[in-house]
């Protein structure tokens, strides 16, 4: 009796102690998910991220202070740190992940009109709007929008993922390169100096491309295609 | 045998819980709150509820925020969420079951935003809204601080009213069929159309002028109306 009920638990003891194997290194333990939601008083000029995995939302308009809310879901051993400071007049976060896709950080922004945002993110996705301030993004795997964004400069350099850009003012300089993915961008209508390359189509509605021109738009895709339109 | 006998109790007990604890009461139980942001701009909030009550709190702001805190039983909850259809934003919590389940959303909106909403139970509040309002309440009171809408059309079967508006209305219409009205407006003349239980509508700083702009359509059959003017 003894001799046969050994051999039945075996492979219920290997499959539990495999477990940990299977579920990937950094999972055992507790899962932390949990929201924070911050009102910074300071004068606030940036927004400086530096991101693992997750997202940023942010809308601007008239107002006297910033609002950051940040959802974190992440294996308790797994999280190596999910922290924000003021220094100077940069709002400083930073979130990352002992383990990729161990962790998740998620971030919302209400802001005064005038902050920019340079963003480092590994994976995931990017919501910016209304702000007027300097835009800079770098990232992997990443899909970046701008609405009616009043920037004079935004830049955005990706490996892979769409880029959608609206500016409703005309920039001084935009300089997208995607090595894998779509960029649209709408602009004022208007004369721009012009550099667009990419391995797909490139459609140009409603924008003058003139080398004399003092705003530029830079845009290098690999393979995907480069829409700019021109709204009057 | 004699141990089945004896397990009988225990097994009747369990196969009746989820009649004792009522139907739709299996499963997960929420209480939990979302807070979302939407960029894209809407010209109108669509809200349906069939259950929980409705903030909407208009100012200069860009992009609109969605907030609900939502509790009761997974079984009984339809759908909840938020959905952008062109540039009307679709709010709605839909119930599915008996047991409970409910959501009191808040909205921050952009000026310029109207709204249409259907509320089965819950009270409404709506803050400095300045574009139409429109839609239905079944159960609950709605109060109305520093408007400035143009229109403003509702039905409410039971509940109080409690409005106050910081610009003279074009064309108010309230049909309540229980309840009372209090309405405050900058005080001036209107074109009245105003029937409460008593037949005897209390206006205190406001005239009635068939030739006058605005319009001032009020029945309460179940309750009275006082109409203030300041």
């Amino acid at each position: 009796m003894t001799t046969n009920r050994r051999p039945r638990l075996l492979p219920l003891l290997v499959a539990f102690a495999a477990l940990p194997a299977t579920m990937g290194p950094g999972r055992c333990g507790f899962a932390l998910d949990y929201t924070e939601t911050y009102l910074i008083t300071d004068e606030i000029d940036r927004v400086v991220l530096a991101i693992d995995d997750g997202s940023v939302i942010s809308t601007s308009y008239e107002r006297d202070a910033l609002l950051l809310k940040r959802h974190v879901f992440a294996f308790e051993p797994s999280l190596e740190t999910a922290e924000h400071e003021v220094d100077g007049r940069d709002l400083k976060l930073e979130a990352r992940c002992k383990y990729d896709g161990n962790c998740s950080f998620d971030h919302m922004f209400e802001t005064p009109p005038a902050v920019g945002f340079d963003i480092t993110l590994d994976e995931g996705w990017i919501d910016l709007g209304y702000t007027r301030g300097d835009i800079v993004v770098d990232g992997r795997s990443v899909w970046f929008r701008g609405v009616q964004l009043g920037s004079r400069t935004v830049e955005v350099a990706l490996e892979e993922g769409d880029v959608d850009v609206e500016l409703i003012s005309p920039p001084a300089l935009v300089d997208v390169a995607v090595t894998t993915g779509d960029v649209t961008l709408t602009v004022p209508a208007g004369a721009y100096r012009c550099d667009f390359t990419a391995g797909g189509a490139v459609r140009n509605d409603g924008v003058t491309c003139d080398e004399t021109a003092a705003e530029s738009l830079r845009i290098t895709v690999g393979a995907g295609t480069i829409t700019v339109t021109g709204e009057p | 045998m004699r141990a089945l006998r004896r397990l009988m109790p225990a097994a009747l007990a369990a196969l009746s819980l989820p009649l004792l604890a009522g139907a739709g009461t299996c499963g997960i139980i929420y209480e939990i709150s979302q807070r979302a942001l939407v960029l894209d701009p809407i010209v109108r909030l669509d809200f349906e509820s069939d259950s929980g009550g409705l903030e909407v709190f208009a100012f200069d702001r860009n992009g609109t925020v969605v907030s609900y805190a939502l509790k009761g039983f997974d079984a009984s909850l339809e759908d909840i969420g938020h959905a952008l259809d062109g540039d009307v934003l679709r709010a709605f919590i839909l119930r599915g079951g008996p047991a409970e389940i409910s959501a009191d959303f808040y909205f921050e909106v952009a000026r310029g935003t109207e709204l249409t909403l259907r509320v089965e139970s819950g009270p409404v509040t709506l803050t400095a809204l300045d574009a139409p309002v429109s839609g239905a309440v079944n159960e609950g009171d709605v109060v109305g601080v520093a408007l400035t809408t143009p229109t403003f059309d509702l039905e409410v079967a039971a509940g109080d009213v409690d409005l106050e508006w910081a610009a003279p209305p074009v064309a108010l219409r309230l049909e309540v069929a229980a309840g009372d009205v209090t309405l405050a407006l900058p005080a001036g003349a209107y074109r009245c159309a105003l029937d409460d239980a008593d037949g005897a509508p209390q206006l205190d700083g406001v005239t009635c002028d068939p030739a006058a702009a605005g319009e001032l359509a009020v029945s309460a059959p179940g309750g009275h109306i006082r109409v203030q003017g300041k």
